[in-house]
């Protein structure tokens, strides 16, 4: 590694922030040993990192909060109490009507629609982190969600995976933990889709929460880009 | 620390065990070695266990007659004996069941700080603080929430609207924010500079 890659991509930050993958952080460290500058850099941003947290600390604990009159307390309310009941009587009454006119309804659909049986759109990841190929897809019929299978990369003395699904506009949808037994076979995610937009979702898994190996926070081992179209009436892969 | 450079001169002191070169050594690579290994070890006894190894097996190889030959690889040569002493930490951890992280912690030593440490540590908080209050209250809130509670940092950024990429320039710009105030104060001392 050079010193201005690691320069220019803020490598002491990543480093201390524990962002770096195993094989980048390895090179960085050999880089570090070596190179006078970087190891400088390294200190002083660790002593600042250090100090701000004690600052941070000492800030948060000295922030008391502090008890101030509410504006509209009870009592005030009942100050007013004729107009407070009926508006009260009113707002509850049409609450009741909402809830069984349409909440209620809504709620028993779905939960009929849960519990019975359906065909579920499924992708299988495995193998999928080839370059060049086309991307895996599927169709989802309208579903929210579909069945994603995938190899987890096992790794020595971890204690779990993280599975984690980015939508089309790289937003976290959902995180799922992987127990390291699990992890040992080809692991069925339910995935919810957040929605079901079409585009291309990443499915991420990481490795953390080891102690006393290379891993102790959460590093990215595997990433899985897939296609979904939401609209299509016929499901495949 | 002064800057040094690991040439042969350097090396030749280092075999003949001259303590300015020795101290100036064990210094240096002391707190490289502890940051490696704080992210891969827990207790500070543990950390301190596989940094003396460390050094015992480096100053030994040093010294034999075909030991290190290029002095410009000195760090890496560190790193890599200090890789070693891990894995092994390691490999005896899953034999025994044993962590030296679940060891117990027995400090003879006085850990209080002296005066001057003091003197610098307060100094240093005051340019940190100053620092700190320069970021609007969002982005000290950011910091916060990844320096102190303990949530992931995918789920943190997530929350507040921000990439990770935004964190660590976040990171930067603060740390150049304290850089600057160091700077503009020739009687501060800060360690590590």
């Amino acid at each position: 590694m050079e010193h201005p890659y690691a320069s220019e991509h803020h490598l002491v930050e990543q480093y201390l922030l524990e962002e770096l993958s195993p094989d980048v952080r390895d090179e960085f460290e050999e880089h570090f040993f070596d190179c006078q500058e970087c190891a400088a850099e390294l200190r002083m941003t660790s002593e600042f990192l250090q100090a701000a947290r004690t600052e941070l600390q000492r800030a948060g604990a000295e922030a008391v909060p502090q008890v101030t009159e509410p504006r509209f307390s009870l009592r005030n309310l009942l100050q007013w109490r004729p107009v407070f009941a009926v508006a009260a009587f009113a707002a509850c009454l049409f609450v009741m009507v909402y809830q069984n006119a349409v909440t209620l309804p809504r709620l028993r659909t779905e939960v009929a629609r849960v519990d019975s049986p359906a065909v579920l759109p499924s992708l299988s990841l495995v193998g999928g982190n080839s370059r060049g190929g086309s991307l895996p897809s599927v169709n989802t019929n309208g579903a929210g969600w579909i069945l994603l299978q995938v190899d987890i990369p096992m790794q020595e003395g971890v204690s779990g995976y993280t599975c984690s699904l980015y939508s089309p506009r790289h937003e976290l949808l959902w995180s799922v933990p992987v127990s390291a037994e699990a992890a040992k076979d080809t692991v069925s995610l339910r995935a919810p889709l957040g929605g079901a937009a079409s585009g291309t979702y990443l499915l991420v898994v990481r490795a953390g929460g080891s102690r006393g190996s290379a891993t102790t926070q959460a590093t990215d081992l595997a990433s899985y880009s897939f296609t979904v179209n939401a609209g299509a009436a016929n499901s495949g892969q | 620390m002064e800057f040094f450079t690991f040439d042969a001169d350097y090396l030749v002191k280092l075999r003949a065990g001259e303590p300015s070169a020795e101290r100036h050594f064990v210094e240096y690579f002391s707190e490289l070695i502890h940051l490696k290994l704080r992210s891969r070890l827990d207790s500070p006894q543990a950390i301190e266990d596989v940094r003396q190894e460390t050094f015992t097996r480096v100053l030994m190889i040093l010294r034999k007659e075909d030991g290190l030959r290029h002095a410009d690889r000195l760090g890496s040569f560190v790193n890599s004996v200090c890789n070693h002493v891990l894995q092994e930490q390691y490999r005896s951890q899953k034999k025994t069941g044993v962590s030296l992280d679940e060891t117990h912690e027995v400090f003879y030593v006085d850990h209080r700080p002296s005066p001057l440490t003091q003197i610098e540590a307060e100094d240093r908080a005051r340019l940190v603080r100053r620092s700190l209050n320069k970021l609007s209250p969002r982005d000290r809130k950011l910091l916060k929430a990844v320096l102190l509670d303990e949530q992931d940092k995918d789920q943190i950024c997530h929350q507040m609207g921000v990439s990770r990429e935004y964190l660590r320039v976040l990171v930067h710009r603060a740390k150049e924010s304290f850089r600057s105030a160091y700077k503009s104060e020739p009687h501060s001392q800060v360690s590590g500079k």
